[in-house]
């Protein structure tokens, strides 16, 4: 049978639902004051706004934005946040709970900086993953729809205009996050070795300072700290591209949205309106798009953090070793442990 | 305060130097370019309303909309990132070097886990505080500058409403960010707690599952974690307000400013794309207010890890107390004259722990000095105090050391072990070819270290610890019960040898035998809270 592990990198909770739809509802509501925006300024643009009329326009529009940005912080901001740091801690602790049971022959693999790695890093990395795929990436698909609906409503080409910039993205994203997974998977072990030389430094302080070996520690210290730099500087680049291309490429697209648009306002196809709409509906498309597509970039970075927590849950599983030679029943006359033969390191 | 006033030297975290200015200067020239994409388009939907040819208009627009998006991933993100994790990685060497320079009496103020967060954790945020300041910071205000005067080039009211709202903007965000900052002074403690007990059920894994105590520290780890988890919500939820307000509050100048150019439209005195660039400019400005708030409010709100890393850096100045002691006497002949009650920690009363008192005990250079008593005694508590590994004021009296005693080669516990072969466990010293022959350390030879009981025994660690020690070259020789876990070969060995050093080095040995008793110049007892002479 196949064993189900603690570690699952997606979680169908009635919770983690409702905020993925509470997301998506926040994202419909900016779209609204998006097109509500860009009928302003069409309407401008025809002469149709005079400056008595302009007032309940900007009023209504000005309500409709606050409200939008009101759920964006909380339905798609802060509760999806909220569920990731719960999620966090509870990996960490199921983590910790395997590492005090795990038998002591699988404990001794590795070093401690090893296991205090997957008890607050790679615990934190997993709770990210499970929450960026159970609520991040279904609440961003339903925001993504939603908006090509609204786009469809406005006019259909401008849909598809949006469907093709929304395309955009994918290639934008994915190619760093590849760079910064193989990089950081590579960084790892450096960064282990940093942090146990800070344990290392921090427990042995007082030998190294009685054996005068302070600038052995040191040097050792330094060594580790410009290796573990040297790898970050890559990663934090490919990493950085990764997380931040698709959020500021959002006015390329958006002018890519709008080169689109005018060609079609200029065939007589459709009005100047389409064109703000266009630029307003494009801009949203950083977000849900950003998050599907630093999902990618953050399952891909952190995978090696979720393949570390299985590990432990396999070493934890193990067994002893010592099983088969604990019986089950002895007689009074035998002492509690006897030992015969060679013992070896 | 003097860690205050070394904070700011040892750990600046204002540093106006001109690597930061250029680095700040990019990161606006990223908001301006982004700004300049929205122009051209706001001038392209007016060729539009006008039924021009906008073909070269939006050739531009998608020309700075490409050099914006480069702009803000290199030098809008990439340069503050890196910058931050750069000075993060030189504040860990320099922290590193600070934490072996401080006197045992500063580093005895917290425990282990305080330094290993200061090494680690209060090191990476010192680093994001630098950057956030220097580069986030002071580009964002650059930044907010420039489209102040973008939005004065379209119209002089756009300009002065964006002059009216950040300080409306900074007042409103002053709530949220001082509960942040106080929050995360709070907060440090149950980080704290929590980072400490994952790192004791690490290291204390064997002797938690031979006490059965799993289910105990299971239940303690969960309730550190809901202390943790308690302040890092509150935390999270103000710095999420404070991320997400300038949005909040941007609709409200969006409108404004667009009403402007609404009615400036309706009066002719401008085209639909200027309510556009207005609308943008509103919105381009969030972005650099935000981060010029939030990154302030972050770096108020982590000052306390800087302020951690002063301390360490104060402490690594001061001094350790015992140069008083270490002053030449008045007789050449003795290296260490102790006279008063000896105390385990510096505090008194109740909350202090007499260990016990002497008279005029006196150590004569070249003396091999054996040193007995029952465990918890006081005996260890001596040799750290010779060596000046503890605090002065532990002792109740006076005391008389010579200096080379602060430089003496000191066997004590644990004896520490790095992955890696003899010479590198030396920790920088070289193998004295008779120590090695008296210790017999030729099983080493080949050998490769990871510290691990499996790889080395207790007795094997005991030869490298005596290795070390008896190698180095100092007149003085501390050790902590040298012949813990040898073998009986080697004890001899090691006896022989260490009544070989009398007249040539002074030793003083913590003993629970009596191989050296024969040989001793002086043997010391600790019995019933008094150290005496007892040969």
């Amino acid at each position: 049978m196949r064993h189900r592990t603690q570690f699952p990198i997606f979680e169908l909770r009635p919770s983690y639902a409702l905020i993925a739809l509470g997301s998506a509802l926040g994202t419909v509501l900016a779209a609204t004051a998006a097109l509500v925006a860009g009928s302003l300024v069409s309407d401008v643009a025809a002469g149709a706004l005079g400056t008595t009329t302009a007032a309940p326009a900007l009023l209504g529009y000005l309500a409709l934005s606050l409200a939008a940005q009101l759920a964006t912080f909380g339905l798609t901001g802060w509760l999806p946040q909220r569920a990731n740091l719960r999620r966090e801690v509870d990996s960490s602790e199921r983590a910790i709970d395997l590492v005090l049971h795990m038998p002591q022959r699988a404990f001794v693999r590795h070093e401690a900086g090893h296991y205090l790695n997957l008890v607050n890093m790679a615990s934190f990395a997993h709770g990210c993953i499970v929450v960026a795929t159970s609520t991040y990436v279904p609440g961003a698909m339903l925001s993504l729809a939603a908006q090509l609906v609204f786009a469809a409503l406005v006019d259909p080409t401008l849909a598809g205009v949006l469907a093709l910039c929304a395309l955009v993205y994918v290639p934008l994203s994915l190619l760093p996050s590849r760079a910064a997974n193989r990089l950081q998977t590579r960084m790892m072990p450096m960064r282990e070795a940093w942090l146990d030389e800070a344990r290392r430094l921090v427990e042995e302080r007082r030998a190294a300072v009685a054996a005068g070996a302070e600038g052995f520690y040191g040097r050792r210290y330094r060594e580790r700290t410009e290796s573990y730099r040297r790898w970050r500087r890559g990663y934090l680049l490919a990493d950085t591209l990764s997380t931040s291309l698709p959020t500021s490429s959002g006015t390329l697209v958006q002018v890519i949205a709008v080169v689109a648009c005018a060609l079609l306002v200029a065939t007589g196809r459709t009005g100047v309106g389409t064109v703000i709409a266009a630029w307003q509906l494009a801009g949203l498309l950083g977000q849900p798009m950003s998050f599907l597509c630093e999902m990618a970039s953050v399952f891909a970075a952190n995978r090696v953090n979720v393949g570390l927590l299985r590990e432990l849950e396999r070493e934890a599983a193990e067994p002893s070793g010592f099983e088969r030679l604990r019986r089950t029943s002895r007689p009074c006359a035998v002492p509690s442990a006897s030992t015969e033969g060679a013992i070896h390191a | 305060m003097r860690s205050a006033s070394l904070t700011s030297r040892a750990y600046p975290v204002f540093d106006p130097r001109p690597a930061n200015l250029a680095r700040a200067v990019g990161l606006a020239a990223a908001t301006v370019a982004c700004a300049c994409a929205s122009l051209a388009v706001g001038d392209a939907i007016d060729a539009l309303t006008a039924g021009e040819d906008v073909g070269a208009r939006l050739v531009a627009a998608l020309a700075l909309a490409a050099l914006a998006t480069a702009a803000a991933v290199l030098l809008g993100a990439w340069v503050p990132r890196w910058a931050g994790v750069s000075r993060a990685m030189d504040a860990a060497a320099s922290a590193a070097r600070q934490l072996l320079a401080a006197p045992s009496r500063a580093f005895a103020r917290h425990d282990k886990g305080y330094y290993v967060n200061v090494l680690t954790g209060s090191t990476e945020v010192y680093g994001t505080m630098c950057a956030d300041l220097n580069v986030s910071v002071l580009g964002s205000g650059l930044a907010l500058a420039a489209l102040v005067a973008i939005a004065a080039a379209q119209d002089v009211l756009l300009a002065a409403m964006l002059l009216a709202y950040v300080p409306a903007f900074a007042l409103a965000l002053r709530l949220p960010a001082r509960r942040l900052a106080r929050l995360q002074g709070e907060g440090i403690p149950a980080q704290d707690a929590w980072l400490g007990e994952s790192k004791r059920i690490v290291e204390e894994k064997r002797s938690i599952n031979a006490a059965a105590a799993d289910a105990f520290f299971s239940t303690r780890y969960r309730e550190r974690s809901a202390g943790y988890l308690d302040f890092v919500t509150r935390y999270r939820f103000n710095e999420a307000l404070i991320d997400e307000l300038p949005s909040i509050l941007s609709c409200v100048l969006a409108a404004a400013m667009m009403a402007a150019e609404v009615w400036r439209c309706a009066t002719g005195a401008a085209g639909a794309g200027q309510v556009f660039v207005a609308y943008q400019i509103a919105q381009l400005a969030q972005a650099p207010l935000s981060t010029l708030l939030s990154k302030l409010a972050n770096v108020r709100g982590n000052r306390v890890h800087a302020e951690r890393l002063g301390e360490l850096a104060a402490a690594a100045e001061e001094p350790s107390g015992f140069e008083a002691l270490r002053r030449a006497g008045d007789d050449d002949d003795v290296i260490a004259r102790v006279d008063g009650t000896l105390w385990a920690t510096p505090e008194r009363g109740g909350e202090g722990r007499r260990l016990w008192e002497t008279h005029d005990l006196t150590i004569r250079r070249g003396e091999l000095v054996v040193l007995r008593g029952a465990n918890g005694s006081g005996k260890s508590m001596l040799l750290d105090f010779l060596r000046g590994l503890s605090d002065p004021d532990d002792l109740d009296g006076t005391a008389e050391l010579a200096p080379e005693l602060a430089r003496a080669a000191y066997l004590t516990y644990p004896v520490p072990v790095v992955t890696g072969d003899l010479e590198c466990n030396l920790l920088g010293g070289t193998a004295d070819p008779e120590v090695a022959r008296v210790l017999d350390v030729s099983g080493f030879a080949e050998k490769e270290i990871d510290g691990s009981t499996i790889n080395l025994s207790l007795g094997e660690r005991q030869k490298l610890g005596l290795l070390r020690a008896l190698s180095r070259p100092e007149p003085v020789v501390l050790l902590d019960e040298p012949l813990t876990n040898l073998d009986a070969a080697t004890c001899a060995r090691l006896c022989d040898y260490l009544a070989g050093l009398r007249g040539r080095r002074t030793v003083v040995a913590i003993m629970h035998s009596d191989d050296l008793d024969a040989a001793a110049d002086q043997v010391l007892r600790i019995e019933g809270g008094r150290l005496e002479r007892v040969r």
